[in-house]
């Protein structure tokens, strides 16, 4: 069985999401929009928006908006609440390249994005398999 | 406040679960948990098992909670739902197990027990009453929000917990419990402040301080202390009998909230927690004047009912030092008060 990657976490945590917090869902689509957002991690490259069929990762090289760039150490730190966005940002652990307005968009859909985790209760269990990787 | 309290039942007739998570019928807003603080001398203890009905459909969410913090302000803890197929719960029974954690009520003594290997975090302990429980039924919140309680004001907790590859160890510890239950939805117009005031001396009296006013504060619904003396319910101040003021913030470079993840919405440090709160109850010809004095806190988070929107539970914990005329004869005590503040976090 191949490791679960944050994209992989990314991707199920959004259709936990889709299915069991359904306005959440909704928000995070309207905040999203047309948004479309490049992932750089650990030497991988996804990009994620939105299509006719829902939120999607894909790994052609596209035209982004906002590109984000960070590693599996932050993702934990920031799940665990050892690290704040701004401290990431300021420490440099964290890159976010692009227009502020795309970037702010994009701090939009994550606040809908966590609370959208906080309201699926199938969510922790993902997390929880990413960690034990 | 339309209250109508019950005094002195024995525990085991009024403290046990109302509904089970599993129940197809549960009121839309339905919440029930049963909640235990430890109040040690170098740490606080909240474990607290709780079930939500869900507002999308007519399943319900089970949750554990643990938050701990001591006294060097090092925090730890989990707040997670538990899959229904791993709780027990069992409407008129006082115990539950969800997941890796049960509370059991046997031969008059509590036992709490949780075990977070993945957190190195486990605790446990035997938890024995000091004073009678108290019910408060239909306590209003809102027009639409009831609340319903069952309090065990006084308990002495032996056992310990570890964390983080450290040992702590309380041995007859000041600690406190109750029951909550009803319709009220988070994100409702109201919010609550709620002590528990457990004395260092065994032998001296214990109080329950309360308010609950509407989102805003602006407008107290209730407030009351009620003193619990020898074991026994001795006096209870509301209303205009408390004259209640808070000054200060508790301020600490970085909240400690839980989920863990919910540290990354909203501010880090704003969080509405006064770092003193002064109670004067007067009425009977008795008097008593509270001071205390909140060192620390963390937070829990959980989602409004309706989207969207978070509620967040302010945990803290300090000291108390009370004084005043009880009985005709001057008193004077101190001991470990913890206040949960209920506001809204977005």
């Amino acid at each position: 069985m191949p490791r679960p990657d944050v994209f992989d976490l990314m991707k199920r945590s959004l259709a936990t999401i889709a299915a069991e917090a359904p306005e959440a869902d909704a928000a995070l689509r309207r905040a999203v929009g047309a948004l479309r957002t490049r992932f750089v991690t650990e030497g991988r490259t996804r990009l994620f928006h939105l299509t006719a069929a829902g939120l999607a990762l894909d790994e052609t090289a596209q035209q982004a908006d906002v590109e984000i760039g960070f590693d599996r150490a932050i993702v934990l730190d920031l799940a665990e609440g050892r690290l704040t966005l701004e401290d990431a940002l300021i420490a440099d652990r964290l890159h976010a390249k692009g227009e502020i307005a795309a970037v702010t968009r994009l701090h939009e859909a994550l606040m809908i994005y966590l609370e959208g985790l906080l309201r699926a209760p199938g969510a922790s269990a993902l997390y929880e398999e990413y960690c034990e990787t | 406040m339309n209250a109508h309290a019950l005094p002195h039942p024995p525990l085991t007739r009024v403290d046990y679960w109302r509904a089970s998570p599993l129940a197809e019928d549960l009121a839309p807003g339905y919440k029930e948990w049963s909640h235990f603080s430890v109040l040690a001398p170098d740490f606080d203890l909240i474990f607290n098992l709780s079930f939500v009905r869900d507002a999308h459909s007519n399943s319900a969410t089970a949750r554990l909670l643990v938050l701990f913090g001591d006294d060097q302000d090092r925090w730890d803890g989990e707040f997670a739902a538990i899959a229904l197929k791993d709780v027990r719960i069992s409407p008129g029974s006082s115990d539950a197990t969800l997941g890796p954690a049960s509370a059991r009520l046997a031969g008059g003594r509590y036992r709490i027990e949780a075990d977070l290997p993945k957190r190195d975090l486990y605790l446990a302990f035997d938890l024995e009453p000091q004073a009678r429980a108290l019910a408060g039924n239909a306590i209003r919140l809102s027009d639409d929000d009831r609340l319903n309680w069952v309090v065990a004001p006084h308990l002495r907790a032996t056992g310990e917990v570890r964390s983080g590859g450290r040992r702590y160890v309380a041995h007859n510890a000041p600690a406190y419990h109750d029951r909550n239950w009803g319709q009220f939805v988070w994100g409702g117009d109201y919010t609550w402040e709620w002590a528990t005031l457990v004395p260092d001396d065994e032998t001296a009296p214990a109080l329950v301080y309360s308010r609950m006013a509407n989102r805003a504060r602006g407008v107290t619904l209730s407030q009351s202390l009620i003193l619990w003396r020898d074991g026994r319910l001795r006096r209870r101040f509301y209303g205009r009998d408390l004259t209640v003021t808070s000054s200060g913030a508790l301020r600490p470079q970085q909240v400690f909230r839980l989920p863990r993840f919910t540290g990354l919405i909203g501010s880090g440090r704003a969080a509405d927690v006064p770092r003193h709160l002064s109670v004067a109850a007067r009425g009977y010809g008795e008097t008593l004047d509270l001071e205390i004095e909140l060192e620390r806190f963390g937070q829990v988070v959980a989602p409004n009912d309706q989207w969207p929107g978070l509620t967040a539970l302010s945990e803290a914990g300090g000291r108390f030092r009370a004084e005043g005329l009880l009985d005709g004869k001057p008193v004077s005590f101190a001991g470990r008060v913890q206040v949960e503040f209920k506001h809204a976090a977005t």
